[in-house]
């Protein structure tokens, strides 16, 4: 980690650079692999279920129903505040 | 985190019992992310419409209108679209009022974000399609939270198996998708 540091901050020897030059690439390289791996399941995830919701939205016409939802909640000006606090997940 | 049905949902919500919130959050939030990039509405926070969708259909629940005819899922799913269109319209309305200058900064931002975001979502479905049926068959139920046990069940192997399987298959796609071969392109 010491000499990641110094590496970084340019008072690191030369000779040992190439060793950490790869060390940091592969790093670099396993960091994208995690990032897009869990990208992946969260992006299929969310598409198969839109796709599944889409499909029952128009057999059922829950398409008409949600849009009533909505216009009732702009026309009657709901208090968001109490109900935030029942709406907290993390 | 246990397992709700739409029913246990709608119940829970009526009692104001936090617990189900997560369930729904940890559940759901990928398929309103996914909508908000379809829907071009990436000016939206997924958290902050799931929050508005959310308080939508418990105030449905409250006053009794609310009869599951369908998913929860699917309620939500269309709750959060007339959302998302609604805040659409109103961001155009809005963008009529702006000066030519602050219209080109508007379409400046974070260009290259959406650009390599697209890629990759384009990436991903793309190389998806090219695995093999059983793994796509896997990942999908994997995708969709069936129990590994349930999977095995319906594809007549074993659990052992259909771990390894899909572990397999998700490798191929990762490598696939790192590699590009085909030389897919943004649109």
């Amino acid at each position: 980690m010491k000499k990641i540091k110094n590496y970084m901050n340019g008072t690191l020897n030369v000779p040992a650079l190439p060793k950490l030059e790869r060390k940091l690439k592969y790093n670099q390289m396993f960091k994208r692999k995690v990032f897009i791996c869990n990208e992946i399941d969260m992006f299929m995830k969310g598409a198969l279920l839109a796709a599944e919701a889409e499909i029952e939205m128009n057999l059922k016409r829950i398409d008409l129903v949600a849009a009533g939802f909505v216009n009732d909640y702009f026309k009657q000006n709901i208090k968001k505040e109490p109900y935030r606090k029942y709406l907290s997940w993390s | 985190m246990s397992d709700y049905t739409d029913q246990e949902i709608v119940d829970s919500l009526k009692n104001r019992e936090n617990h189900v919130v997560a369930f729904i959050a940890k559940r759901f939030m990928p398929m309103i992310s996914y909508l908000i990039k379809e829907l071009r509405a990436d000016f939206l926070e997924a958290d902050d419409l799931f929050q508005d969708a959310l308080m939508i259909i418990i105030k449905k629940i409250d006053s009794g209108e609310f009869i599951l005819t369908a998913k929860f899922s699917t309620y939500l799913y269309a709750v959060c679209k007339h959302l998302i269109e609604y805040h659409l319209k109103r961001r155009d309305v809005q963008i009529r009022y702006l000066t030519v200058q602050d219209k080109e900064k508007y379409q400046e931002e974070d260009f290259s974000e959406v650009y390599d975001e697209n890629l990759n979502h384009k990436l991903y479905q793309y190389y998806f399609n090219k695995l093999g049926m059983n793994c796509q068959e896997v990942l999908k139920m994997y995708w969709l939270d069936v129990p590994m046990k349930e999977i095995a069940d319906k594809l007549g192997s074993t659990e052992g198996f259909i771990r390894k399987k899909k572990h397999e298959c998700k490798k191929k796609l990762l490598e696939l998708v790192l590699l590009n071969p085909d030389k897919v392109k943004s649109d």
